[in-house]
């Protein structure tokens, strides 16, 4: 980042500072017209214009192209003009705005960029003394209000100051003395104006520092709500949130007080002016020195240097407020220990396998100052597997963080193959060193399992085609990095793959290994299609149908499934399924608000359908009142097992008390569309009754044969003979819906399923499918065991030359921690340097040496015991 | 099959007396009404509990296997009860098998929506605190009888 803000302004903006000046200078001939005008006009009403007449001071002949120049005419060329000028004046304030908006945006993003990439450089340890929400709140209103003054630089003296030049010449030219006074005025407010200004600029720093106080410290009492309640600290925390409350109390009244006193200053300069002007104008008119159209022509000039003035003083506080607020986010972001800024070339392909690790004296302090590891001495042998155990906080985890470069050694250095780890490049070492950890900083994003797998192979976008985006323009323009986010950014080379299908290959093999292959089979049996499998499948699933299906005669349990028949309303599907013989592909057609499509609802006017549904809607309505009698609807029971949304249940109980005559036209649409969302079978609220079925069956084939084409491009139809997109890969499989009004039926059926799958050799297809399964913010939709099993398995993906798994094996199950172990073993004897930290002595079964690691110190040192 | 026929069967059983028809409506229609053929196992004992069941109609016999293989009948689990919650609430595995003599028509209640209604609703909570008590008498007096 630059080290001033002046510097920064400049080095960034010139160009756009140059235009936005050259803009102002252009709009200046056309608001002196502006002020010309009126008095003109007035002159010309007020019968003080003579002959010959003249507009803009040139003398006009009595005909202009034939037409006599009468008063009249005279009148209305000035007001069309005057209304010209209007337009042309507005249309320069657009052009410096937009480009003014333009500068400060691009500023703002510029900034945000810089401190958010100096965030990814902060040392491991500034993160345990900043959250997340402070730097959100620093990157919010003090950078806002920076990147703001960005754009007013030269925009604002220049426009605003040249507007007040504009207008102080034009008085000046009717009347010296008049001019003098207006000039007075406003001096005067700025005498007093500014000192109060500085003083609201305190007080609003005050009020942002202590708001991100409070801030911090309502983020503490979250984090530590447990022990608060634990050592009953309930009082003595209301009290000191209190006493924070009381701060931001003062400071506001304080701020707001002063801020009422600055506009009261501005308005009684603004309205003490014209009272000035009424009694020396009035005099001079009496005198015969100044005519009245002069004199309402420079009360309504002094009235515009109002807002100038007022804008000049704000922007002159801005740029200081905005110096020390660029200083402000540079102390907090521009760290001294920063780790070194990332390299975009690609390194030299190194190999670190095969070279030992030395670790030689090395010192580590955590930032209070206290070892964390004291002298340690050691070499980890290449191709073997080294076990650090110890109490937690007894140095192996640092140990284990510092051999992947995660932490650098206060003093001493970590070495392999002759090259200090602490000061590689980050794009050389965390590429041949893999670390595993299930500390904070590490997790799951919340993307696909194929995605969080594929997070260490992301390196370097392919791009397709030279010709530069919009986007990619704007963001070089910010000084944003003008890399495309849906680019191939995996490193095939490095998984040891040609291309994607191989790398899902790998992934699936991988995983299996660790024993998530269940859970890939079972995700993806439950997931849609992805786009790419859905081609190269779809015959294998058809030709599953059918053996399904076979099977489950065999074992006479056929019930168990109701195929969707052209023919028949199938109970265990929507009303909507039925109705549409299919299902929407994406989130554009809203079946549970089919009327909501003009289409539907002419289609089922034109089948005589609405009227039906909407006495079933009726029904529904009347069940759901009836059932959640009492109920809030907000509640988690309404919202998981109701039929109607929370909205709709309040409006329903409203329309239940009112009768039927209080319905509108939106609450009749409300009860038709209702009926849609209901599964004959699984709801059996009798309100779908077999005429309505047999309509729907009759209306299935016309709907089809009607749709318009867009519409009928967003929903999959039901097809015996092709694989449908908008469902899973089970229902695909089924071509129809489990009765699931059988008992068991949901696990009978699903595991005849997962056996013809298996039989016909889809097993894999199937946990490619699963593999584009999201797992949820932080992985919430997996169990943790199955998160680490990821995190595990995205490190193996990479093919790394050393692996540390940092206090994994601990948190995994027995079964996957003995393959996991299993997996180091093999990986130790092709040349990968294993290295495990874990604080259970058993688990170092199978190490070839296990080290243990006290007060920072090694304690021990042993040959595994190798079995 | 209708979800008032469902409510109505509910108000008969001995369970639900004095428990509001507009709660015993919300069961019905929040649980899953389930057909089960003749001589089907519908809860084995030693497999973990994931639901309770209601018996709407038809009869089930429950036995409780022993260790040297062989399974000593316990009783029979006729229509109105509910049973399985045993499981859920103790957090057990399934304490004995319950198979189906005749075609059984059951209310499937999985165990989220089970604790959502004791919780929400204290006049479910109170039905199956008194179905337990009842039981516990029974077995009382049994071992009384027997000693």
């Amino acid at each position: 980042m630059e080290p001033d803000f002046r510097r920064f302004l400049w080095r960034y903006s010139l160009r756009a500072q140059l235009s936005l000046l050259a803009l102002a200078l252009a709009s200046f001939p056309f608001l002196w017209l502006y002020y010309e005008m009126p008095k003109e006009i007035v002159a010309l009403i007020g019968g003080d214009m003579g002959l010959p007449r003249h507009l803009f001071g040139i003398e006009l002949p009595s005909h202009v192209l034939g037409i006599e120049v009468t008063a009249g005419v005279l009148l209305g060329t000035q007001c069309f003009l005057l209304l010209a000028l209007v337009v042309v004046n507005q249309r320069f304030r657009l052009a410096i705005e937009r480009r003014r908006i333009d500068t400060a945006e691009s500023a703002l993003r510029r900034i945000r960029f810089q401190a958010l990439a100096l965030v990814l450089r902060f040392p491991q340890a500034a993160f345990r003394q900043r959250t997340a929400a402070e730097t959100m709140a620093s990157m919010g209103g003090e950078i806002e209000a920076l990147s703001v003054h960005v754009g007013d630089a030269v925009a604002v003296p220049a426009y605003q100051g040249g507007t007040i030049v504009v207008i102080m010449t034009f008085l000046l030219l009717q009347d010296p003395l008049l001019a003098v006074a207006a000039a007075v005025l406003y001096p005067l407010a700025m005498i007093i104006v500014p000192g109060l200004q500085r003083r609201v600029n305190r007080l609003s720093r005050d009020r942002s520092r202590l708001m991100r106080g409070l801030g911090e410290r309502v983020d503490e009492t979250f984090r530590l709500i447990t022990d608060i309640h634990a050592n009953d600290q309930t009082r003595w925390t209301r009290a000191f949130l209190g006493a924070r409350l009381g701060e931001v109390f003062r400071t506001r009244v304080a701020l707001d007080r002063l801020r009422f006193t600055i506009a009261t200053v501005n308005t009684l300069v603004q309205q003490a002016g014209p009272v000035a002007f009424y009694a020396l104008g009035g005099w001079l008119v009496f005198q015969g020195r100044l005519d009245i159209g002069t004199l309402v022509a420079v009360i309504a000039a002094h009235k515009d240097m109002a807002t100038p003035w007022r804008e000049l003083l704000e922007w002159y506080q801005a740029r200081e407020d905005a110096q020390v607020k660029y200083e402000n986010t540079l102390r907090l972001y521009n760290r001294p220990d920063l780790r070194p800024p990332p390299s975009d070339t690609p390194p030299e392909a190194i190999s670190l396998r095969g070279e030992a690790i030395v670790v030689e004296d090395v010192i580590l302090r955590d930032e209070s100052d206290s070892r964390l590891l004291d002298r340690l001495r050691l070499t980890i042998a290449p191709a073997s597997s080294t076990a650090l155990v110890g109490p937690a906080g007894g140095g192996r985890e640092a140990l284990a963080q510092a051999l992947a470069g995660l932490i650098e050694p206060t003093g001493g250095r970590i070495a392999i193959g002759g090259r200090d780890v602490a000061a590689m490049a980050p794009s050389l070492r965390n590429r041949r060193i893999a670390y595993v950890g299930t500390g904070t900083g590490t997790g799951l994003q919340s993307r696909t399992i194929a995605d969080n797998l594929a997070f260490g192979l992301q390196r370097v976008p392919r791009l397709e085609g030279t010709a530069e985006t919009p986007e990619q323009r704007d963001a070089r323009r910010c000084g944003n990095p003008a890399d495309p986010l849906d680019a191939d950014w995996i490193d095939y080379d490095a998984a040891g793959v040609a291309d994607a299908a191989g790398l899902r290959q790998r992934m699936i093999d991988v995983m299996k290994r660790l024993g998530f292959g269940d859970t890939l089979f079972r995700l993806g049996l439950h997931s849609r299609l992805p786009d790419g499998v859905a081609a190269e499948i779809a015959p294998a699933v058809i030709a599953a149908r059918a053996l399904l299906e076979r099977r489950l005669t065999e074992q006479g349990e056929a019930d168990l499934v109701v195929h969707f028949d052209p023919a028949l309303y199938n109970d265990h599907a929507s009303l909507a399924e039925n109705l549409l013989f299919g299902m929407p592909t994406d989130g554009t057609f809203n079946v549970d608000r089919m009327t909501d499509s003009g289409f539907m609802l002419s289609f089922l006017t034109d089948c005589s359908l609405i009227e039906p549904l909407r006495a079933a809607g009726e029904r529904i309505a009347a069940v759901m009142i009836d059932i959640f009698a009492g109920v809030d609807p907000d509640h988690e029971m309404v919202r998981r097992f109701a039929l109607v949304t929370p909205p709709e249940l309040r409006r329903l109980r409203v329309l239940a008390g009112l009768g039927e005559t209080a319905q509108t036209r939106d609450d009749r649409l409300m009860l038709v569309n209702l009926p849609f969302r209901v599964i004959a079978a699984r709801h059996r609220l009798d309100a779908v009754d077999p005429g309505l079925k047999a309509a729907v069956v009759e209306a299935r084939a016309l709907l089809a044969a009607r749709m318009p084409p867009k519409l009928a491009g967003t929903i999959a139809r039901f097809r015996p003979d092709a694989v449908n997109p908008a469902a899973s890969l089970l229902d695909n499989i089924l071509d129809g819906r489990i009765a699931a009004d059988r008992v068991g039926a949901a696990t009978r059926v699903r595991r005849a399923a997962a056996a013809v799958l298996e039989e016909m050799g889809l097993g894999e297809a199937v946990m490619r499918a699963g593999l584009a399964y999201p797992v949820g913010i932080a992985g919430a939709r997996l169990a943790p065991g199955e998160r680490l099993r990821i995190a595990i398995g995205r490190a193996l993906l990479r093919r790394p030359d050393v692996i540390v798994l940092d206090d994994v094996l601990g948190a995994l199950d027995s079964a996957c921690r003995m393959t996991v172990i299993a997996i180091l073993r093999e990986l130790a004897a092709e040349g990968v340097t294993v290295i495990a930290s874990f604080g259970d002595m058993d688990h170092a079964l199978g190490f070839d040496r296990v080290i243990t690691i006290e007060r920072g110190r090694i304690v021990r040192s042993a040959d595994g015991d190798v079995k | 099959m209708s979800l008032s026929e469902d409510a109505a069967t509910l108000a008969a059983v001995p369970l639900f007396q004095g428990v509001d028809p507009a709660r015993l409506k919300l069961i019905a229609f929040t649980a899953e009404r389930q057909t089960v053929p003749a001589g089907t196992v519908l809860v084995r004992q030693g497999e973990p509990g994931d639901a309770v069941f209601v018996v709407l109609s038809g009869e089930a016999s429950v036995h409780v296997d022993t260790a040297d293989g062989g399974a000593i009948p316990v009783g029979t689990v006729p229509a109105g009860t509910l049973f399985g919650e045993v499981a859920l609430l103790a957090d057990v595995a399934r304490t004995a098998t319950v198979k189906t003599e005749t075609e059984m028509v059951v209310l499937r209640l999985g165990a989220d929506l089970f604790f959502d209604l004791v919780q929400e609703f204290p006049s479910v909570g109170i039905a199956v605190m008194r179905e337990l008590a009842r039981r516990l008498d029974r077995s009382t007096t049994l071992l009384r009888d027997r000693g």
